[in-house]
């Protein structure tokens, strides 16, 4: 009832306070109405001066009880409210407890709770120096007085803890309330959020006092006492953090704690190993790992606890469960870590016991996993929880570390101990793995372990062995000490190549047996060893990146090992093994791998693709995996693409001069092909000038003069396509003159607009490289000149000449023509097929720079498209809209090149689909509607699936029309597209299944119109609806298709058949459990 | 069982598996729009590259160009005819079936003992296969197929046997007659085990058990 | 001289497995679960009609083999689910048979589920009824025989003998068509005959000689029991004909491997049948279908000569089963294949 009479004056109080800061108060509050509600209230307004605020404070405190615990921020702000009066000094706080009183001795615990409460919120927010000695004193008093009121302990204690807050607190009131807490406070009768604030007060005893404390013996170990008293039996989660972070501060900072250690130690183990499941709406949103590491800090804090805690964790290490057992390893790690040597002598023995158990019984990493080319360490990088083996090999580390820091007798103790343990284990090849692994992890905390552990374990194993599985292992041995070095010393950085200086360690005395062994491993065993010959390989690159460990010698020579093999073996593991080798090498020393490997491979080509390829007397190397390699392993080195360039362009015109050489001169090409094409940023200005001068004349020579290039279509465009890159990246400065001497070789001496000539295409290429921003004063006339020679009937002889005419038209119209110039070009009422092809390429040209005039030309195609005679034509040609012409692609960092606009065939599907879809609807002859579906799955073969995705709707049906339509590509592209939205459009596709279904039943079948890709296609199409349609829908048509995919089982062509098999599993296996 | 389980066999890496060199023919096939000289570029191209190469788009592009000829606006008919003997021969000459395509099919099947495949343990070998198939579709043909238990009384022969089997018959077309039996002298019941993998009768009903099509469709699992 | 395709009904897409005829109406059953009557009075000219299809929620696995008992119109069929069931048709069959000219195709029939036989630990995976319809008996993978005694109308079946010597499965069991004795082809290579000694069912031969699973076996008929044959078909891709000898002295009958037919098959060989008039047919997973007669050579003694062969009876499919009907005087051959068709052929001597 309280709180609603009140609560219906709170916006009058709220009032009340603006006026009150008003000069004119007083008068005006004669003559206002809230006048009347303050008399009912008991209290006299009219009075001015300090008793005006008086009765504010009331009617605040009215307001704060009303809202306390039902609105806690309103309460909270008017909390603050009488805070700033206490602070302008208009009033004592004092005064508030004396409005107060009669809520205060009220028989209503909630009302004695809510002003408590209130003056505990007031106390809370004022200033630490507000309250003066005695104020203090007094205060304290008042709440030592609540201390037997059980409903008031919540808000006592908070109001004591804002008091040992202040700056004037003194030893007395600290004594009396750790006293208090000690001895009258009985932590069992209170909620969680009431134990909090002993602690809470504990701890801002120490922000405050910590000297006068800790200063005063007595004191001190009062503290430590109450602490003691008040942490025992705690268990809720927020206030077990803030008790760890206590128990830390009290073994650090505390004197005389050894007299405490035993229950300090046990209100802290008592919770190892701590788990806790935070619920789900967590206020303080408390994590169980946040208590774990509470926990694990204050643990490993002080070395006073070092005893308990080892003889503790090594029972724990018996559990069963892994998180218990990590968690357990990872504090042990912590403990030995922050105490030190001193404090692990007496534990190590027991601690390396319950270790050795731990690592001999649990090792991980199989074979397999050593033979990751991509060495392991990265692997277990990327676990974000350590494996507790991994973890266990931590601790000894650890254990090494601080031992032999502390006294180097110890550590040596300790190690021949563990030394002498393992050593059986070499002898009978039991547990080799991870005694390796616990050897090495020891060698890896400082150069002396390392030295010691080196000089004593290589001996034991390091042996120059032909017995394959000892040999196995050996490698895989090593392997952990070549870590250990990198552990210790660190990996080669390219930057600080030949700069990091390794202080000499045991490790090079071995060097030369190593290289030795690994070398034996690597050549001195048949092809059939894949396992010791990869891991050899492995190795060396380990040792590759063991700081300042080899000399350049020695890489050579390993550089050497490795090509080697990578040219003889054709096995997929040491093939990947040596690439990734080379790789890292070409890394730090990309000339060592140009001279001994690359400049070595590229020599081994010979000059006719006839000739075999001797590497050794007995291997015989095809030139395919050469260039392979060549492909796999300069890509974005920098000197080995340029190399590789040059050196391959010039074999390549020795090549091009035998006859019958064609395919050995496409390989070639390829290889350039994609060295450009995969380094396009790499290449520089300079590189790109350099390797232009030094090759481009001989390779426009043998383009001419050179039938394995002039007469065979694939090479003359590949070339072209090179010539293309060089002058794309050359310097954008020669690009003006180079355009004027390539008009000169192409125009004038070719002739290429007199006469049809096969070198339009490379001339064409070449100008889609160069800056579109360079005056080409004959552009027009160029234009108009290939105009009249396409036109001119039968004169051009060639597809391939024809293409390159026409892709020249478009990248005039495109680079260097106005779009009103082009324009004039477009003659639509001439059909001549021709005249179609040439207005399309010169609309491309037009298209991809969103010109103006595009959408008028799309127009009048899709008119075209109606045409009985030219329909089926143009529908074809609408595909030159959309395909990619890789030379006029967008390259990262080059816009000179061309006016293509990203979104250009956005634009485009959005200017035809809609026109094309209601024409397909309003005509009713089949070859147009055929003609409309071709032109559209046409671009849409070649148009990205998310610009499709806002038309699908409409789409869909027309593509399952497509599906019959009696023309093979439309078949192939609608049936991609139907790949797409099956993927993406589950809902959709599901509606339309049953229509689906039958349909691909049909295409499966081989027939006129289904060729290899469209009963590919179908199949997979079929397969994806398992995946994406709803089971229930599936099981419908399963018997169907498990049936109809019975004749495709027979299908002439193996993949064919091998997709249908695939499918038809699937089918089968719709609702099948695998059995567990 | 565990008793019969083999611990350590000798495995085989998949990549060492014996397999078809120049499957890589599906990519090209899928792009396949042009003629035998493309095909057999693109079957170069692919012995230096990968799929994705950019040369590969380039090849196809050109093509693409190239055929996209001005049509026979006299005789509609030839010319479509023309193309579609086109279209039959870029589909070169037929697969045949043979002891390879079954390893296939088999080798990757895992054994339901160890977590590694058929081929791996040497269970199926390419040379322990035979393909009888006169090629006519209207004729009956035959696979026999002889496996290697990892140890001679492995007691889930049977039960490999049965995959294979299931494997195969859902895979071949039905004209095959396929026999599956135990390598001479590699178990201890050869016999048995064998007229059992071959009584069309047992294996029918053993697909009906749910639990044992379970345990089939795991060993399947790594098939796809 | 020769068999002829009359008429090839596909029923289903998966595997035939066992064909009865009774009365102008063939009964099949298949991997489907599905029995389906067929009307096969006009088959000889080339018409058939699907009568009914029974319930194929009463067994829960494929339906291994169908029978119709003997002078009534009910019909057993045996599952993979372990279970045997019976079905009756309400409508009487004088009726059927009467009317003639294009029938079946017209009125259409019900057959309802009578009852249920449990006993066999799994699949069963053959049925027989005895020539007065007295006694079923069915066998099953758990190497089992067993006799059923039953009533008129045929709702009660009372288990009177579990005869389980054989080693192995037990493949298929066949009735003599006049005499109370019953053979039973097995997964251990072996037959064996039962007969009954003073209401005590017991084994009163077992006929050694095939290398391989014996699928099936089949009685001459037509001997008024003065001579007592017996053909049989096996994985071993041979059929033999047994002859009984006589009794010895402690009531065992003796048999003796008369002939080994001549070699048409070159796989298992699942099914034969012994056609009223001396005809053996035989066919198996190599799909041939081979018909055999006996022909005197001079002195009394028998060879047999194969008169009539088709290859891929069921296209490239195996063969499960073959049988002589005789529809009012026509001799034609029915076959059941994994195409899951039923082929009737013409058979003209």
């Amino acid at each position: 009832m309280i709180q609603d009479d009140f609560s219906v004056l709170e916006p009058i109080i709220e009032h009340l306070k603006l006026h009150l800061k008003d000069q004119t108060v007083g008068s005006y509050l004669l003559s206002s109405p809230i006048a009347t509600v303050l008399v009912h209230l008991g209290t006299c307004c009219f009075k001015m001066g300090a008793t005006q605020y008086k009765d504010l404070v009331d009617a605040a405190i009215i307001t704060f009880i009303a809202n306390a615990e039902v609105n806690e921020p309103k309460a909270d702000e008017i909390a603050t409210q009488i805070t700033e009066y206490i602070t302008n000094k208009k009033i004592k706080l004092l005064d508030v407890i004396v409005a107060l009183k009669e809520n205060l001795t009220s028989e209503e615990d909630s009302k004695r709770e809510k002003a408590l409460h209130c003056l505990s919120c007031v106390l809370s927010k004022l200033h630490p120096d507000q309250l003066l000695r005695n104020e203090i004193s007094v205060i304290f008093n008042f709440y030592k007085s609540k201390f037997d009121d059980d409903v008031l302990m919540k808000s006592t204690l908070d109001g004591m803890n804002s008091l040992m807050g202040m700056k004037y607190i003194s030893v007395t009131e600290i004594t009396a309330l750790l006293e208090l807490l000690k001895d009258e406070y009985d932590a069992g009768k209170f909620l969680a959020a009431t134990r909090f604030f002993p602690f809470q007060i504990l701890e801002t005893m120490f922000r405050t006092s910590k000297d006068k404390i800790v200063g005063t013996p007595t004191l001190n170990n009062l503290f430590i006492a109450t602490f003691i008293q008040i942490a025992t039996g705690e268990k809720d989660p927020k206030n077990l953090l803030i008790s760890f972070k206590l128990n830390k501060i009290v073994t650090q900072e505390f004197e005389n704690v050894e007299e405490f250690k035993e229950p300090l130690f046990d209100i802290l183990f008592a919770y190892f190993p701590i788990t806790f499941k935070p619920p789900k709406n967590d206020p303080y949103k408390i994590s169980n790992s946040d208590l774990k590491l509470a926990l694990r800090s204050a643990l490993s804090s002080s070395s006073i606890f070092a005893h308990d805690v080892f003889s503790n964790l090594i029972d724990k290490m018996s559990a069963s469960s892994p998180n218990v057992k990590n968690d357990t390893l990872l504090t042990m790690k912590a403990c030995i870590d922050s105490y030190g040597g001193r404090h692990c002598v007496e534990s190590w023995l027991p601690l390396w016991t319950s270790l050795k158990f731990e690592l001999i019984h649990n090792s991980e990493g199989t074979e397999s996993s050593m033979l990751n080319p991509v060495t392991n360490e990265v692997v277990n990088a990327k676990k974000s929880v350590q494996s507790n083996y991994q973890v266990a090999l931590d601790v000894m580390k650890s254990l090494a570390f601080e031992l032999e820091a502390f006294d180097d007798d110890e550590f040596e103790k300790f190690f021949y101990h563990v030394f002498e343990e393992l050593k059986p284990n070499f002898t009978y090849d039991k547990d080799l793995k991870q005694s390796c692994n616990i050897l090495a992890s020891i060698a890896s905390a400082n150069l002396i372990t390392f030295n010691k552990v080196i000089t004593e374990t290589l001996p034991l194993f390091l042996e120059n062995t032909s017995e394959i599985p000892k040999l196995k292992l050996l490698l895989m041995n090593l392997s952990f000490f070549l870590d250990a070095y990198v552990n210790v010393f660190g990996e080669t950085k390219k930057e600080t190549l030949g700069q990091v200086i390794v202080p000499d360690n045991k490790m090079f005395e071995y060097k030369d047996e190593i290289l030795m062994i690994l070398g034996m491993g690597l050549t001195g065993n048949s092809k059939l060893e894949v396992t010791v010959r990869t891991l050899s390989v492995i190795q060396f690159t380990k040792m590759i990146k063991m700081v300042g460990y080899l000399s350049r010698d020695e890489i050579s020579l390993i550089v050497q090992y490795m090509t080697e093999t990578i040219l003889t073996d054709s096995n997929k593991n040491i093939y990947y093994a040596c690439l990734e080798g080379l790789k890292v090498i070409s890394d730090f020393y990309e000339d060592i791998v140009f001279e001994i490997s690359l400049k070595r491979m590229l020599d081994l080509l010979p000059n006719n693709a006839s000739e075999f390829i001797h590497f050794t007397d007995d291997e015989v190397i095809p030139i395919e995996r050469i260039l392979k390699i060549i492909l796999d392993f300069t890509t974005s080195r920098h000197i080995l693409v340029q190399e590789s360039i040059i050196y391959l362009c010039s074999k390549l015109s020795v090549v091009s001069k035998i006859g019958s050489s064609n395919d050995y001169c496409f390989l070639l090409l390829s290889t350039l092909y994609s060295l450009f094409e995969n380094n396009v940023s790499l290449i520089t200005e300079e590189d790109a000038d350099f390797i232009k001068s030094t090759v481009e004349p001989d390779l426009l020579k043998i383009m001419i003069t050179d039938a394995p290039i002039a007469t065979d279509d694939h090479n003359l465009s590949l070339l072209s396509n090179v010539l293309f890159f060089m002058n794309l990246k050359a310097s954008i400065s020669t690009h003006q003159e180079e355009l004027n001497r390539y008009n000169g070789i192409f125009i004038d001496e070719f002739q290429i607009l007199e006469k049809p000539s096969r070198f339009t295409l490379p001339y064409t290429k070449i100008l889609c490289g160069l800056d579109k921003n360079i005056k080409f004063e004959s552009a027009q006339e160029v234009l108009q000149m290939t105009i009249n020679l396409l036109k001119k009937n039968g004169l051009i002889q060639s597809r391939f000449e024809n293409v390159g005419y026409l892709e020249l038209l478009m990248v005039l119209s495109n680079k260097w023509l106005s779009e009103d110039v082009v324009e004039q070009f477009f003659d639509y009422s001439d059909k001549s097929i021709i005249n179609l092809e040439i207005m399309t390429w010169l609309g491309r040209g037009l298209v991809m720079k969103n010109s103006k005039f595009s959408t008028k030309i799309l127009e009048n195609f899709i008119k075209f498209l109606s045409d009985e005679q030219v329909g089926p034509f143009v529908a074809k040609l609408f595909e030159v809209f959309v395909i990619d012409i890789n030379s006029l692609q967008k390259f990262k960092g080059i816009n000179w090149n061309n006016n293509v606009k990203l979104l250009y065939k956005q634009k485009f599907f959005g200017d035809i689909f809609q026109i094309l879809v209601d024409s397909y609807k309003q005509t009713t002859v089949l070859t147009v509607k055929c003609n409309y579906l071709t032109a559209l799955s046409l671009v849409l073969k070649h148009t990205p699936s998310t610009l499709v995705e806002p038309f699908m709707n409409d789409l869909l049906p027309l593509l399952l029309q497509a599906l019959e339509m009696p023309n093979a590509e439309v078949r192939v592209s609608s049936l991609g597209t139907l790949k797409d939205t099956a993927e993406k459009f589950h809902q959709l596709v599901t509606d339309n299944v049953n229509t689906l279904v039958p349909i691909l039943l049909k295409l499966v079948l081989p027939e006129k119109y289904n060729t290899i890709s469209v009963r590919l296609l179908s199949l997979q199409l079929l397969e994806l609806l398992t995946t994406t349609v709803p089971i229930n829908y599936c099981e419908e048509f399963k018997a169907d298709v498990i049936n109809g995919l019975l004749k495709p089982l027979s299908d002439k062509k193996r993949i064919v058949r091998k997709q249908c098999i695939d499918t038809r599993q699937a089918y089968f296996e719709l609702g099948q459990v695998p059995f567990e | 069982m565990s008793e019969f389980i083999n611990e350590n066999p000798d495995v085989i890496e998949i990549d060492d598996l014996p397999s078809r060199k120049e499957d890589v023919s599906r990519d090209i096939l899928l792009g396949s729009v042009g003629n035998e000289m493309t095909l057999q570029r693109k079957k170069l191209l692919l012995s230096i590259d990968d799929s994705k190469s950019k040369v590969l788009q380039n090849l196809e592009l050109l093509d693409k160009l190239l055929l996209i000829n001005p049509p026979e606006l006299t005789s509609d008919e030839e010319s479509i005819e023309e193309s579609d003997d086109e279209e039959l021969n870029a589909e070169g000459p037929t697969d045949v079936v043979d002891a390879q395509e079954i390893y296939d099919l088999t080798a990757h099947i895992s054994d339901p003992e160890h977590p590694l495949s058929l081929g791996q343990l040497s269970i199926v070998n390419l040379s322990d296969i035979e393909v009888h198939d006169c090629g006519d579709p209207k004729k009956m043909a035959e696979v026999v197929i002889r496996i290697t238990p990892t140890i001679t009384h492995c007691s889930l022969a049977t039960l490999i046997g049965l995959g294979i089997r299931v494997r195969l018959e859902r895979s071949l077309p039905p004209r095959y007659r396929i026999t599956i039996l135990l390598k001479e002298g590699t178990h201890n019941s050869e016999n048995q085990v064998n007229k059992q993998l071959n009584d069309k009768e047992r294996v029918a009903a053993a697909c009906e058990n749910e639990q044992l099509l379970g345990v089939v469709s795991k060993m399947l699992l790594t098939c796809l | 001289m020769g068999i002829k395709l009359a008429k090839s009904l596909k029923l289903q897409n998966d595997k035939l497995w066992s064909l009865d005829y009774s009365h102008g109406l063939l009964a099949t059953g298949s991997t489907d679960r599905k029995i389906k009557i067929i009307n096969v009075t006009n088959a000889p000219r080339g018409q058939v009609s699907l009568m009914d299809v029974l319930d194929d929620t009463v067994h829960k696995k494929a339906i291994r083999c169908v029978a119709w008992r003997p002078h009534s119109n009910l019909l057993a069929a045996g599952s993979f689910d372990s279970t045997v069931s019976i079905w009756t048709r309400e409508d009487d069959l004088e009726e059927e048979e009467d009317d003639d000219e294009g029938e079946g195709t017209t009125n259409s029939l019900e057959m309802d589920l009578l009852a249920i036989i449990e006993g066999h630990e799994n699949e069963v995976k053959g049925i027989a009824w005895s020539h007065d319809g007295a006694l079923l008996s069915s066998c099953s993978r758990d190497k089992s025989v067993w006799i059923w005694e039953t009533d008129q109308d045929g709702e009660e079946y009372e288990c009177i003998s579990v005869l389980q010597e054989h080693s192995q499965d037990v493949k298929h069991v066949v009735w003599h068509p006049e005499l109370p004795l019953l053979a039973s082809s097995s997964y251990d290579d072996t037959i064996r005959l039962w007969k009954d000694y003073d209401d005590d069912w017991e084994c009163a031969a077992v006929l050694n000689g095939h290398e391989g699973t014996v699928w099936c076996s089949d009685f001459e008929k037509g001997k008024n029991g003065e001579s007592i044959r017996l053909c049989s078909g096996s994985d071993d891709s041979t059929v033999r004909v047994w002859r009984y000898i006589d009794d010895d002295e402690d009531g065992q009958q003796e048999w003796i491997c008369e002939a080994i037919l001549p070699k048409v098959h070159d796989r298992q060989i699942y099914s034969v049948s012994w056609s009223t008039n001396g005809l053996i047919a035989s066919t198996g997973s190599d799909g041939t279908l081979a018909v055999y007669k006996e022909v005197s050579n001079g002195d009394d003694e028998h060879d047999w000569e194969v008169i009539a062969k088709q290859e891929l009876c069921h296209g490239v499919y195996e063969a499960n089963i073959v049988k002589w009907i005789d529809i009012n005087g026509n001799m034609m051959l029915a076959t059941g294949g994994d195409d899951g068709c039923v082929n009737l052929w013409n058979w003209t001597d």
